[in-house]
C-alpha cells in the first residue's frame, strides 16, 4: 500500500500579476517504509512538494493521497488532526521552541493528544532521547546544543507521536556535511528500525546518495527516478 | 499544566514588556479596589447622613409641605410651612402600630430662630424630638454637658461651632427668638446643657439645635400636637422601599391619601411619604457625579491597558511568526496555538491584578481602622473629620472579573488573526 500517492498535483503561487507554476502535474507514488529523497536544485519546487504532502498547503490541482485518505480537499481541522498523528516534520532551521529544554522540545506535540498518558509520553520521550542520543542533555536549551544535537532533537520531535511518515525539507542544510551525515544515517536508522516512510529534500550529493530511492525534481517537473 | 508552564516561560522571554504592561494591570487593580471601597464608604456615609439628618429612611409629611422647607428654617424665616395635624397624626399611628418594633417612629417639630446670648446672637434650625432618640444621640460626640433630660423642658444641646459663635458653655442661660405659625413673636428662656461634636453626615449635626418636642413646639405655636413630619427607621436600609410600598397601600386603606413627592402634587391633600432616596437626591446625586468621574478615569486606564495588551499580542504573533507555524505543522490547531498566546497574559494579568487586589484591599483595612482624612474638606459636616472605610469584598470580585474581561477582550482578535495564518505562510517567515 502506498504511504503517499500524488495525482496530477499542480501547484501555482500568484505574485502580483506574474503566476508562478511551482509544481507541474507531479505524479508519485512512495511506499509505506520507503527512505527517499527529493533532490534538485534551488526553486525547483522540493519544498513545495513536501508542504503538500505534509498538508500545510493546499495544491491548485490534482490529489494528495496519504494512507488510502485524499487530504486535499479536506479542511484545516481535519489536516491539523493528519498532521498530529500521521505526518511528522524535520525543519532546516531546526525549529525548536527556544525557551524549552531538550525534553519538553520533545515532549511538546504529545501535550495535545489527548489519546497519549503521561506515562507514556515520559517513556515515549525518553526512549526517543536515548535513541538520538540525547539523554545527557535532556535539561538543556536549544541555545545551549550545537546544530547537529538542535537537529536530533527535532528528529525525536517529528518521531514522537509515530508518525507513519516523516517529512524533512533541507534538514543538513545548516549543519556541515559530517554531521549532516550523521543525521541522515540516524533517520537510516530509524527508518530501518520503525518502518517509517522519510521523504527528505536536499541538493547535496553526498546526502542524496545516502536515500533508497531519488527522485529528481526540475521546473517543477519529476525529470529522473533513481534506486540504489 | 505542561502547556501552562510553557506559557509561563514565555511569560520571562520579553520581561521588560511582561513588567510595563504588569505595572499598568497593577495600577488599574490597585485603584479600582481602593476606589470601589472608596466609593462605597462615600456613599453609605452620605445615606446614612441623609437618613438620620433629613428623612430617616422614610418621612411622612403633610402632602403641602415643600421639599426645600428645611432651609427656610434655616434662614429663620416663617413660611408656612406644612404640618401633620393631631387626627392625620392618628391615623398614622394606627397604620404603624401592626408594625411594631420593626419600625423605630420619631416625630420631629422643625423650626427657624434667633438664639440670642450676653454677647452674641445667632440664627439657626431648631429640631424638637424625642430626646431618646438613639439616632440623634448617635450623630454626636459630648464634648460638654450632658444630652438632653426627657424629664426637663427648654433645655437645648448645641454644636461646638454655634457654642463658639454664641460664646457660651454648658450651663448657660440664652434667650430664643421665634415666631409662631399664625405670626405672633415668642421668645423663651433655654438652658444649654449640652455642647456637641458631630461625629458624621448631618442635619442632626449641622449646627442644629436640639431640643424636645413641646418646647419646638412652644416656639412655633404648635398647641394641638401637631408636627412638622414623623420619620420611620426600619430595621435594615435595604428594605427602606419594600417597606414604603407596604405603607403606601396600608396608608391608601387608612383613608390618607398618599402622594408622590413631585411640585405639581403638593397641593393635594393628605400626605407625603418619601424615602431618603428621593429626600437626599441633590446629595446622593453630587457623590455619584463624584463616583463617576473616578470610575471615568479607571476605564479610561482600562482602555490604555487594553491598547498595551493588544499591542503586545500583535508583536508577540509577528515575532513568533515561525514558531506559530512550528506549532501548527507539529498538530496544534488554531485554539491549541491561541491558547498558548493568551495563557502568557493571562498569567500576567492574573499575577500583576491580584497583587493590584492585594495592595488595594490593605490600604482598605489601614483606612477601615485609622481613618482617611475627608477628602472634601467642605463636606465635613457631612462626611464627618474621618472616613472610616467600609470594605465591600464584592468589588475585589468585580475588580477580576473587568480585569480577566478586558484582558480576554483585548488579547483575542490579534491572537486569533497570528493563529489564523496557513502554517505554510508562517513558516516562510525566517
Amino acid at each position: 500500500m502506498a504511504a503517499v500517492q500524488l495525482k496530477q498535483l499542480k501547484k501555482d503561487y500568484d505574485l502580483g500579476k506574474i503566476k508562478v507554476r511551482a509544481l507541474q502535474g507531479i505524479n508519485l507514488a512512495i511506499n509505506k517504509g520507503e527512505f527517499i529523497t527529493i533532490a534538485g536544485p534551488s526553486g525547483s519546487g522540493k519544498s513545495t512538494l513536501l508542504n503538500l504532502i505534509g498538508c500545510l498547503d493546499y495544491p491548485t490541482s490534482g490529489e494528495v493521497w496519504i494512507e488510502d485518505m485524499l487530504v486535499s480537499s479536506l479542511k484545516e481541522s481535519k489536516l491539523n488532526k493528519i498532521r498530529l498523528h500521521t505526518i511528522g516534520f524535520i525543519f532546516q532551521a531546526f525549529n525548536l521552541i527556544p525557551v524549552l529544554n531538550v525534553y519538553e522540545n520533545i515532549e511538546l506535540p504529545l501535550l495535545i493528544r489527548t489519546d497519549v498518558s503521561a506515562a507514556e509520553r515520559k517513556k515515549s520521550v525518553n526512549h526517543l532521547m536515548q535513541a538520538v542520543g540525547l539523554s545527557a542533555q535532556k535539561g538543556q536549551k536549544p541555545a545551549e546544543l550545537s546544530g547537529g544535537q538542535r537537529q536530533r532533537v527535532a528528529v525525536a520531535r517529528a518521531l514522537v507521536t509515530k508518525p507513519e511518515i516523516v517529512l524533512a525539507d533541507e534538514p543538513t542544510a545548516n549543519l556541515d556535511s559530517k554531521t549532516g551525515i550523521e543525521i541522515i544515517d540516524l533517520m537510516h536508522a530509524i527508518n530501518q528500525h520503525e518502518a517509517t516512510t522519510f521523504i527528505f529534500s536536499s541538493h547535496d550529493p553526498k546526502i542524496i546518495q545516502r536515500a533508497d530511492k531519488i527522485y529528481y525534481l526540475e521546473d517543477g517537473c519529476l525529470v529522473k527516478e533513481h534506486h540504489s | 499544566m505542561k502547556l501552562f508552564m510553557f506559557a509561563l516561560k514565555n511569560v520571562f522571554r520579553s520581561w521588560w514588556r511582561t513588567f510595563i504592561l504588569g505595572i499598568f494591570i497593577f495600577l488599574i487593580s490597585l485603584l479600582t479596589t481602593f476606589m470601589g471601597s472608596f466609593s462605597y464608604t462615600i456613599r453609605n456615609q452620605m445615606e446614612d447622613a441623609i437618613i438620620n439628618g433629613l428623612s430617616g429612611h422614610i418621612q411622612i409629611r403633610s402632602s403641602a409641605a415643600e421639599d426645600d422647607d428645611f432651609a427656610e428654617h434655616m434662614k429663620s424665616r416663617w413660611k408656612g410651612a406644612a404640618y401633620l395635624d393631631a387626627e392625620q397624626q392618628t391615623v398614622i399611628g394606627k397604620v404603624l402600630k401592626p408594625y411594631g418594633n420593626s419600625i423605630m417612629v420619631t416625630p420631629r417639630i422643625r423650626h427657624g430662630a434667633l438664639f440670642i446670648s450676653d454677647k452674641e446672637k445667632t440664627p439657626s434650625l431648631i429640631i424638637g424630638l424625642d430626646t431618646g432618640s438613639k439616632n440623634y444621640q448617635d450623630a454626636f460626640i459630648l464634648v460638654q454637658g450632658r444630652m438632653l433630660d426627657p424629664n426637663h423642658s427648654h433645655e437645648i444641646v448645641i454644636t461646638e461651632a454655634l457654642a463658639e459663635n454664641l460664646k457660651v458653655k454648658a450651663g448657660a442661660a440664652i434667650g430664643v427668638l421665634s415666631q409662631t405659625k399664625d405670626g405672633y413673636p415668642i421668645d423663651l428662656a433655654v438652658t444649654v446643657v449640652g455642647i456637641v461634636q458631630y461625629r458624621m453626615l448631618s442635619l442632626f449635626a449641622f449646627s442644629v439645635v436640639y431640643t424636645d418636642i413641646a418646647t419646638a413646639g412652644e416656639l412655633i405655636g404648635y398647641y394641638h400636637n401637631e408636627v412638622t413630619d414623623i420619620i420611620l427607621y426600619v430595621e435594615d436600609k435595604t428594605s427602606t422601599q419594600r417597606v414604603y410600598d407596604g405603607l403606601a397601600i396600608d396608608f391608601a386603606k387608612a383613608g390618607l391619601t398618599v402622594v408622590s413627592p413631585k411640585p405639581e402634587h403638593v397641593h393635594e391633600q393628605g400626605i407625603k411619604l418619601s424615602t431618603y432616596t428621593s429626600m437626599g437626591g441633590f446629595f446622593m446625586g453630587t457623590v455619584t457625579g463624584m463616583i463617576l468621574v473616578f470610575y471615568f478615569l479607571i476605564v479610561l486606564l482600562f482602555v490604555i491597558a487594553s491598547i498595551l495588551i493588544t499591542n503586545l499580542v500583535y508583536m508577540m504573533g509577528i515575532e513568533r511568526y515561525k514558531e506559530i507555524g512550528t506549532l501548527r505543522a507539529i498538530g496544534f490547531s488554531k485554539f491549541s496555538a491561541m491558547q498558548i498566546f493568551m495563557t502568557e497574559i493571562f498569567c500576567v494579568t492574573g499575577f500583576f491584578g491580584l497583587l493590584g487586589i492585594l495592595v488595594g484591599t490593605a490600604l482598605n483595612l489601614y483606612f477601615s481602622i485609622a481613618g482617611m482624612p475627608s477628602p472634601v474638606p467642605a463636606m465635613d459636616f457631612i462626611m464627618g473629620k474621618s472616613l472610616l472605610f467600609q470594605i465591600d469584598y464584592s468589588q475585589i470580585l468585580l475588580t477580576l472579573g473587568l480585569l480577566f474581561g478586558f484582558t480576554f477582550a483585548a488579547s483575542f482578535i490579534p491572537a486569533y488573526k497570528a493563529c489564523s495564518l496557513r502554517p505554510v505562510e508562517t513558516l516562510k517567515e525566517v
